[in-house]
């Protein structure tokens, strides 16, 4: 009796060992599948399978939990086998560089994403003009290095900190007012930048601004093909880690920005103005901040995107891209970092793969945001709970009250 | 007599035509326990609105140790060290129990926004400490709130969530604490106890000045040290409670108001 | 003199198409505090289904026949069909989600209106262009001393000055107007007063978004076009009418209309290059509105109740 048990609990032992390296098998077999082949039949069903995996995940609390323990205790492992795939990813990729293209244009949709967080998911604030201090960014960094010759380290910043600026004025008339106030003035600070755009010679009306310049490292064109053991690498292959730098800064300072006070502030105002107030917080100061810091992040996906497509248009900066990213937040999870992350990547990606079908994308994306507001509010991952390591709180299994409602 | 710490002189507050409050005057001390009461609409709530900042009063004035803060916005009020609770609660649902009452030291942190972007390591002791006193003030109320400090706010019953509200506006040492009907919807043994443990607020911070906001005459019985009963916005009474429960005008007006409701 | 007149004429019109958006608008924020951001492309969707009734009714020979009346009918019958979709947006939209935070259902509204514009867009055929609209108006035009009142344009003013008396007369007079304006002030209030509150709501997504209709198909018939992402330009425009004239108030959603419109035809009209930039005119008169007098021309400064 005693020795079956054992040896039971020890298969059982042996085979929770297996599931986090099942998983990520699965897990990399499908983004595999969804990012490399150009296949709009495979990137479905791979989607379709990742779906009803989420699902099956979401609706069996038994493996929900299976899988949360598991990948808990191994997360070393989930990251170091994370790190080394974002890492090795492009060089896989070498012959096919228009995936690469992609995966950059996804990198930036993150950076973007993560911006509108700040608004939408942390502080609550609507914002439907987002796509407009993209453009801002996008057009201040280009007008600076193809009119005046700025190089680019100073154009991104000077991006960021005026998009930031506008961020600041658009938040300011609607301190004292509701949300909707809110979301009117960011759609017509959305259409007003856009016909401004369309109608100032300055920035070249409907036509753009072209041959905006790469940005440069250590006095080299990020332009410049590499050449390692006798391949050549793409010049996207450049840009691929370039803009992987700004990721992870964004990554970071999101963390940073929702583990300190200043996140906890924003969440406040976020569930009750009126309390926040009368607990001492200036909700119009969090309010503003929040507006800033998410069009800094704006403004500097912005200007990489100018610098690395090198063209940009009015185009680019309407209201179905202020849609789209607001698209990723909510299929994400609202106030989730790495929910919106996963929001920005798929909504980024998938479209590209379905390109046969490109008539169809803003539909899906208004369909896509609706269902998902209706029917799972919290996105594919929930906002967390902020955890403290404090000594003064118990071990974190007793107090962690996962219970069900 | 200790000392005034907060006091209103002839408040009027109109909402269009309607006067909501009618020319009122109160002085709360330190260490005391006012109760406000009234039957419903009588104007309650809306004095605590007003002192917290939320409505500019008509006219009148509101002064806090010897300054006028009648205009100030609710924050800057809240950081003078006047907190309150809401009769509906009002508690920040989708973050957790403790991160409640964290966001209720707001006005403690001497550290600006930046400091708390930027100096980590003061921040993380700052940080621990109230945790620590967070903890503390919790378990002062119920022992259930501290042992679950990461419990969703919304998923807690709503006696708890009354609990969390008053420790949330305790948290950062208040001079004045507002209760807004803080009993409402408890059973008879719940509020009594939730009473007791205002009354021992007042033994622990020295000094506190304590309004209490009742419908129910006979909650504020034994907690109440001196009583103002307001009618239609106007003052009918005043003094303690054998005082005001004798007195004829206010038997009428609350006979009135049970009338109405029945 | 004359242009001016005529100007005068022009921001009429343009006035009159914003009020009745607005109305829409306005009304819901009154009953149920909501800002529909698909109000605008319910506009379009009025024209887009007037487009297939017209043509069948061509077909049928009924137009060349007695056109008046068939127009009439057809009109009758997009109200109808429009304030059935404003049911239908209620019940199956923003009912389920009355409970969920504000911002839920804001954005709720928001992506409705991006399925409208799109599905319109890819289901109709050639959706993505312009598309010619059947000219339902009187054509022709008066000409009084230098001055051309266009037969079009007067009908315009002329129906919307109807739509707003008859809802006038709803509000004002009848069962169900008491009802919404019961509603508006105190929802609690109005239900244990035995108001229907449910009913009532719907009642005003169907008028709001059969009013949205008649705005579209007049909006089309006057421009003789109309496009499947006309609606946003025009929802907004519809909000920021309401929010200038003072959400939640009825008079007020007409007052911001006609203010919005000449402001509109006024700036285009004097300002340099203006035409380019009338609604960036219009958007900076909403943020002034919204800095200085937040609750609008006839809105009474709300106490926000705690
Ligand atoms: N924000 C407001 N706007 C308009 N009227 C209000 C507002 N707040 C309260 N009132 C009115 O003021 C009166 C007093 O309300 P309140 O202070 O809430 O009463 P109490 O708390 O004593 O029950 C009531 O008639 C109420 O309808
Ligand atoms: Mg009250």
């Amino acid at each position: 009796m005693e020795t079956i048990n054992v040896k039971k609990r020890k298969t059982q032992f042996a085979l929770r060992k297996l599931i986090t390296p099942f998983l990520l098998i699965i897990v990399v077999a499908l983004l595999y599948s969804i990012v490399v082949f150009d296949n709009w039949l495979i990137t479905l069903i791979s989607l379709a399978i990742g779906t009803g995996l989420f699902v099956a995940y979401a609706k069996l609390p038994a493996l929900k939990t299976l899988i949360t323990e598991s990948m808990r205790k191994d997360r070393i492992l989930l990251l170091i086998v994370g790190v080394l795939a974002i890492i090795a990813v492009p060089l896989t990729l070498r012959t096919q560089p228009y995936i690469i293209h992609i995966l950059i244009i996804a990198q930036i949709s993150i950076i973007l994403a993560l911006g509108l967080n700040f608004q939408v998911g942390s502080t609550g604030i609507p914002n439907l003009g987002y796509a407009a201090f993209y453009g801002v960014g996008a057009y201040t960094s280009a007008l600076l290095s193809t009119k005046l010759g700025v190089s680019f380290w100073i154009s991104i910043l000077l991006a960021g900190c005026i998009s930031a600026l506008f961020g600041w004025l658009v938040g300011l008339p609607t301190l004292k007012t509701r949300s909707y106030h809110m979301a009117l003035v960011s759609i017509a600070f959305g259409l007003v930048t856009y016909i401004l755009l369309n109608n100032i010679a300055f920035t070249g009306g409907p036509n753009g601004i072209k041959n905006v310049p790469p940005p440069e490292l250590f006095g080299k064109s990020l332009f410049s093909s590499l050449r390692i053991f006798g391949h050549t690498f793409p010049v996207q292959f450049n840009f691929y880690y370039f803009v992987l730098v700004f990721v992870l800064l964004a990554f970071v300072v999101s963390r940073f920005i929702f583990n300190s006070k200043v996140g906890l502030y924003f969440n406040a105002v976020r569930e009750d103005e009126i309390a926040a107030k009368c607990s001492g917080i200036n909700t119009s100061t969090m309010k503003l901040l929040a507006f800033s810091i998410g069009a800094f992040f704006a403004g500097i996906a912005g200007s990489l995107y100018a610098h690395y497509i090198g063209y940009i248009s009015p185009e680019n900066f309407n209201m179905n891209t202020s849609l789209q990213i607001l698209g990723m937040v909510i299929m994400g999870g609202m106030d989730n970092i790495a929910g919106v992350g996963i929001g920005a990547f798929i909504l980024s990606v998938a479209p590209e793969k379905f390109r046969s079908l490109a008539d169809f994308r803003m539909l899906a994306t208004g369909l896509i945001i609706l269902l998902m507001l209706m029917f799972r509010p919290s996105g594919i991952i929930k906002q967390q709970i902020r955890k403290y390591s404090s000594k003064y709180l118990m071990s974190e299994n007793s107090t962690q009250g996962e219970h069900h409602g | 007599m200790a000392e005034i710490c907060l006091s209103a002189n002839n408040l009027t507050m109109k909402f269009g035509g309607l006067v909501a409050i009618d020319n009122v005057s109160w002085a709360l001390h330190q260490n005391e326990i006012l109760g406000i009461i009234g039957p419903n609409g009588a104007g309650k709530t809306t004095i605590f609105n007003v002192v917290s900042g939320l409505y500019t009063p008509t006219s009148g004035e509101i002064v806090f140790k010897s300054n006028i803060i009648n205009g100030l916005p609710p924050y800057k009020i809240a950081k003078m060290g006047i907190k309150r609770t809401f009769q509906q609660s009002r508690l920040f649902d989708n973050i957790s129990v403790l991160d409640n009452v964290l966001v209720g030291m707001a006005t403690l942190s001497k550290g600006t926004l930046v400091n708390s972007l930027f100096r980590r390591k003061r921040m993380a002791k700052e940080l621990d400490e109230n945790i620590q006193k967070s903890l503390g003030i919790l378990n002062h109320f119920s022992p259930f709130l501290a042992e679950n400090p990461y419990r969703k706010a919304g998923d807690l019953v709503p006696g708890e969530r009354r609990k969390l509200e008053i420790c949330r506006a305790l948290a950062s040492d208040p001079d004045v604490l507002l209760l807004d009907e803080p009993a409402a919807g408890m059973d008879p043994n719940e509020s009594a106890e939730l009473m007791e443990d205002i009354l021992k607020i007042r033994d622990i911070r020295k000094g506190i000045g304590i309004i209490l906001i009742e419908h129910d005459m006979a909650v504020v019985q034994k907690t109440a040290d001196y009583i103002v009963v307001i009618s239609y916005g106007k003052e009918i009474a005043r003094g303690s409670f054998a005082e005001v429960s004798s007195n004829p005008l206010v038997q009428e007006a609350y006979l009135g108001s049970e009338n109405e409701n029945a | 003199m004359n242009t001016f007149l005529q100007l005068l004429i022009s921001a009429l019109l343009v006035s009159s198409l914003y009020s009745l958006v607005a109305v829409g608008f306005t009304m819901y924020v009154g009953v149920i505090n909501l800002a529909n951001f698909s109000h605008g492309d319910t506009c379009v969707l009025g024209t887009f289904l007037m487009m297939p009734l017209f043509l069948y009714a061509t077909k049928l020979g009924w137009i060349s026949a007695s056109t008046g009346l068939v127009i009439l009918i057809l009109i009758i019958l997009l109200i109808f069909l429009t304030g059935l979709w404003g049911a239908a947006i209620y019940t199956i939209l923003v009912k389920p989600l009355l409970a969920a935070p504000r911002l839920i259902l804001l954005l709720a509204t928001v992506a409705a209106g991006q399925v409208i514009r799109e599905a319109i867009r890819v289901i109709y055929p050639n959706g993505s262009n312009p598309q010619v609209f059947p000219k339902l108006l009187p054509s022709g035009s008066l000409n009084l001393s230098g001055i051309t009142l266009g037969y079009d344009s007067l009908t315009i003013i002329f129906l919307t000055i109807i739509c707003i008396l008859s809802l006038n007369f709803i509000i004002q007079k009848t069962k169900m107007g008491v009802a919404m304006r019961a509603v508006s002030q105190n929802a609690d209030v109005a239900q244990m007063m035995g108001i229907n509150i449910e009913q009532t709501i719907i009642s005003v997504f169907v008028i709001g978004s059969a009013l949205a209709g008649m705005a579209g198909i007049l909006n089309g018939s006057y421009y003789g076009i109309t496009k499947f992402n006309l609606g946003s330009n025009l929802g907004i425009k519809g909000f920021s009418a309401a929010v200038i004239g003072g959400l939640g108030d009825f008079k007020g959603a007409i007052v911001g209309g006609v203010l919005l419109g000449f402001i509109e035809v006024f700036a285009a009209a004097y300002i340099p290059n203006g035409s380019q930039y009338q609604d960036v005119f219009s958007f900076l008169a909403v943020i002034a509105f919204l800095i200085f007098r937040p609750s609008g021309i006839l809105g009474e400064k709300i106490f926000e109740k705690v």
